[in-house]
């Protein structure tokens, strides 16, 4: 809502009262000179830059928490709670400086809105303040680690593993740690598995998994894609998964980092306030020193950890695992030393769903069967991947996807009650190039079901 | 050019079909500056960075900084923390070049020279020009019949220092006794076959012979080798370098130490350690490559599968696991299948070659051919070698003795009658006999006992090749026009 509506719903009272605050001299009778005095105090850049670093004295942190929030309505609740009025005064005082209004027209209920051209220039008053702030560099630090979309292809393999092996659990319910381990191995990126003592708040099975996996697990879960059978075995329900896979890539992306900031946000209140900092901060490599400091206000403590390890642990480095922001070191790499919002990132933190860019090249995914027994997959296809999971094993997660099919991998399909032939044509029409002689040979035998060594052997 | 860097650290490279249009004309280093191609699989072509390569390109003079921002601008994908974190740590604390003391400047420079008559192929210049201007030691990979042969003697006569040249075999230290000779001017009294007597300065000699002991068990000429002062150590077939050399190997001080071999894979997986031993892969060409130049003769590569008789299906059913290798190798009915293939090529020049002596010797019996073991004596294998090179015998069966270092550069049929279980070394070996240039198109058969334990051996064997860019074209027995 821009200014001139506000001024405009607002009441003969109202405007006086931000008059006299603005110190305007005009007659205080009229409504028509009341709004034009103030509309064109405020219109002076000058002047509103005046304004706000008065506001920011008289309000303090509560006010760039409300001035920077992603929505510009508020009802009355959500104001005195931001603005920590414990009686009608502090919200009186807002009112009569001229930043934030009461309107009733536009919605049927009253809201508190902050007139579009204010909360901008608030947003530049903060922007120019931190970016005198933060500490940048020039060069590209040495060591870079940006694992752009690595997080759904990753949730890809945690499917398909889950799907095509016998995965048992513990009593405690969590998956053992052989499979755990196999998983790492497969995974684009491996995490450490040996785990601190202390953990919880973090989602539903962080004490059992590290963070990543944790969070890809949990937000399974939670959408139904994992079934934990009572009796200790974890399985998938295949509608839900079918109707993941038929997600665009950059909204599952997407959907799992909302996911994200619901899981963190309990032990972390502010965690929208210091990615929007972020966003506004980070757009080239900044050292995360100077931006923690920017954000201190914003963070606390959390039990066993400490207000850095919640800025370093829980969102630099989850958002590194999201492809929002790639870290950069240049020697030693305990602790994310620069980091700098991607252009992914961007998309995800500014588009929603229905805007996202689409990524034309994941249509057009293929493979290639080679004469050794891999399949290579030249762009992710979710959907494609998990019918040839269904007779091969993924050998190596990355760039590429390289399947291996062996005699086990299509008994085990076989078994598992697939269909042989029709994986066999999707091979075929799929594929860039005929499958080798050798190859094809081979899967003319096993498809037999019959084990090359078995038949003499009984 | 598109690369896609792999989680386990593998890069998939694809070359673009026009290089001149890459817009990173100006980058000052190169893939093979620091990884090394390990697999062919078009069109993809399978890189490994290793820590040897980054060190020598550290040497150079390049820092991790090149490597990782040529990574940043062709990378189709996340960069791996792993390989990021390694090409960090393998470049860093390299010392410069230059800075080893060169003892060997004391050594006296031989008087040789490349035969003015003889020129060198393309391939060939540059892979000496690759081993001269790199640091130490290296490795030389060319494919069997590419001529290892001739590019150590060039190196040898470029360093002109003297030269201790550890070969697998006595025919082979012949081999190259007579080819130093005929390639170079070197006086006939500094090169010779070590005689357990003097040391000339271009030794010739085996790696049995540096690893025989006393009974009291010290090395008979290990010492007097290390007396030598040798500029050069030659290691032919050095994937061959038996394990317990590699420490012995070490001892012998040169300032340059030269790998050659065809097929540096070996199933105890300590091709690593040759690497540290000698030193990196400095030059490698692929023989699909070869021969497209028209180097090598391209090869068909075709297995047999070969049901067992009904008598032998049972009691290959009934035997234990460790002697069905034998009875599956020795199959009755290959020797059909040799007998046709015989027929079928006749004219010209085959080598049927295999595992179990008894079995190739009633091959040779009934085919009336000579046969060579390791019981053959020495003299007898070099005069047979001479006749069929000179055309009197077409045919010949080998052991395992013709493995590896055996030119016998007319032969383009190869029988493979059974093998080392799933060796690859050993395929790509026996390929390498058929590869030389003769003109005619090399045929390679692999000879398998159909639903056996060969057949899962065949397998693997053929892996190496496979990612070489060949290709296998499996034959059922039944196929086979045999009446």
């Amino acid at each position: 809502m821009r200014l001139a509506e506000c001024l405009n719903h607002a009441s003969v009272k109202t405007l006086r009262d931000i008059a006299v605050y603005q110190k305007l001299e005009c007659a205080m009778y009229s409504k028509l000179d009341l709004m034009e005095n103030i509309l064109l105090n405020m219109r002076s850049n000058h002047q509103l830059e005046h304004l706000i670093s008065a506001w920011c004295e008289d309000w303090g942190e509560s006010f760039r928490r409300l001035a920077l929030h992603s929505r510009t309505k508020f009802s009355k609740e959500e104001v005195r709670g931001l603005l920590r009025d414990t009686d009608q005064n502090a919200l009186h005082k807002a009112l009569s400086q001229g930043w934030l209004y009461a309107n009733s027209i536009a919605e049927k209920r009253l809201v508190y809105v902050i007139p579009d051209e204010i909360r901008r220039a608030i947003q530049t008053h903060f922007r120019s303040q931190w970016m005198a702030e933060r500490i940048c560099r020039d060069d590209e630090p040495l060591l870079q680690y940006d694992e752009q979309m690595a997080m759904v292809q990753d949730m890809d393999t945690l499917l398909n593993y889950v799907a095509n092996h016998d995965v048992r659990l513990t009593i405690g319910g969590a998956m053992y740690k052989k499979n755990v381990q196999q998983l790492m191995e497969l995974f684009e990126v491996a995490e450490d598995l040996a785990l601190p003592e202390w953990r919880f708040g973090y989602g539903r099975r962080v004490y059992d998994y590290p963070d990543r996996l944790a969070l890809m697990y949990d937000f399974g879960f939670d959408h139904d894609m994992f079934i934990e059978t009572p009796e200790c075995q974890l399985q998938i329900s295949q509608s839900a998964v079918d109707e993941w896979r038929a997600t665009p890539r950059k909204v599952q992306l997407q959907r799992m980092y909302h996911y994200y900031l619901r899981i963190y946000r309990r032990p972390i209140p502010r965690l929208r306030e210091v990615i929007e900092t972020i966003r506004m901060v980070a757009d080239e490599w900044v050292s995360s020193q100077s931006v923690f400091q920017i954000c201190q206000c914003h963070i606390e403590s959390f039990y066993y950890d400490t207000e850095w390890d919640v800025w370093e642990k829980r969102i630099l480095r989850m958002l590194q695992h999201l492809g929002i922001i790639r870290t950069g070191f240049d020697g030693d790499e305990k602790e994310p030393v620069w980091f700098q919002i991607t252009k992914l990132g961007q998309e995800l933190l500014t588009q929603d769903e229905a805007h996202l860019p689409d990524e034309q090249e994941y249509r057009q995914a293929s493979l290639i069967v080679q004469p050794n027994f891999e399949i290579v997959v030249t762009a992710q296809d979710s959907a494609l991947e998990a019918q040839i999971a269904q007779f091969a094993d993924l050998k190596s997660g990355g760039a590429m996807r390289i399947y291996r099919v062996l005699e086990k991998t299509v008994t085990r399909g076989l078994n598992a009650g697939h269909d042989f032939a029709k994986w066999r044509v999707l091979l075929a029409e799929r594929g860039m190039g005929p499958v080798p002689g050798n190859v094809d040979r081979m899967f003319d035998e096993w498809a037999k079901g019959i084990p090359t060594t078995g038949t003499l052997t009984s | 050019m598109l690369l896609y860097p792999q989680a386990d650290g593998t890069l998939y490279v694809k070359h673009s079909q026009s290089k001149a249009s890459s817009r990173h004309v100006e980058d000052s280093i190169c893939l093979d500056d620091f990884a090394q191609p390990i697999q062919f699989m078009e069109p993809f072509t399978v890189y490994e960075v290793t820590p040897l390569r980054l060190r020598s390109a550290a040497m150079r003079g390049r820092s991790a900084r090149d490597v990782l921002t040529y990574l940043r601008a062709y990378a189709q994908g996340p960069i791996p923390a792993t390989l990021q974190r390694r090409i960090v740590e393998s470049m860093s604390n390299c010392p410069a070049a230059g800075t080893k003391p060169q003892r060997q400047d004391l050594l006296p420079a031989l008087d040789i020279h490349l035969s003015s008559q003889r020129s060198l192929r393309d391939y060939q210049v540059a892979a000496v020009d690759a081993f001269i201007t790199s640091q130490g030691g290296g490795i030389v990979v060319l494919p069997c019949g590419a001529g290892k042969t001739v590019v150590g003697t060039a190196i040898l006569a470029k360093l002109a220092l003297p030269t201790l040249i550890l070969v697998p075999n006595e025919a082979a230290a012949a081999q190259w006794l007579a080819h130093i000779r005929t390639w170079t001017d070197v006086a006939e009294t500094s090169v010779g076959i070590d005689n357990g007597r003097t040391i000339k300065p271009i030794t010739i000699t085996t790696y049995q012979r540096l690893t025989a002991r006393r009974r009291s068990g010290e090395f008979h000429h290990l010492a007097r080798y290390r007396e030598g002062a040798f500029g050069l150590v030659i290691y032919d077939e050095v994937h061959l370098l038996p394990a317990k050399l590699f420490r012995l190997a070490s001892q012998l001080e040169a300032k340059r130490k030269l790998g050659l071999t065809a097929t540096l894979v070996r199933e105890d997986g300590r091709a690593m350690d040759v690497l540290t031993l000698v030193g990196p892969i400095v030059f490698q060409a692929h023989s699909v490559d070869l021969s497209k130049q028209g180097h090598l003769s391209p090869v068909v590569c075709k297995e047999i599968r070969i049901p067992l008789s009904d008598l032998d299906r049972e009691r290959y059913a009934r035997a234990l696991p460790k002697h069905r290798h034998r009875i599956a190798a020795d199959n009755e009915r290959k020797f059909n299948v040799i007998r046709w293939l015989c027929a079928k090529h006749a004219g010209e020049r085959i080598l049927i070659m295999g595992h179990y002596t008894a079995f190739l010797q009633a091959i040779a019996t009934r085919l009336g051919v000579p046969m060579l073991s390791g019981s053959t004596p020495h003299q007898t294998r070099l005069e047979t070698y001479r006749r069929f090179r000179g055309g009197e015998i077409s045919m010949l069966v080998l052991s395992r003795i013709a493995n590896v270092a055996v030119d016998l550069p007319n032969a383009n049929v190869a029988i493979q009658v059974s093998g080392l279980f799933g060796s690859r070394q050993e395929e790509a070996q026996r390929l390498g006999r058929i590869l030389r240039p003769s003109g005619d198109p090399a045929r390679f058969y692999s000879l398998v006992t159909a639903n056996s334990i060969e057949e899962q051996h065949g397998l693997h064997r053929q892996k190496y090749l496979i990612e070489q860019g060949y290709t296998y074209e499996i034959v059922a027995y039944e196929e086979l026009a045999l009446n």
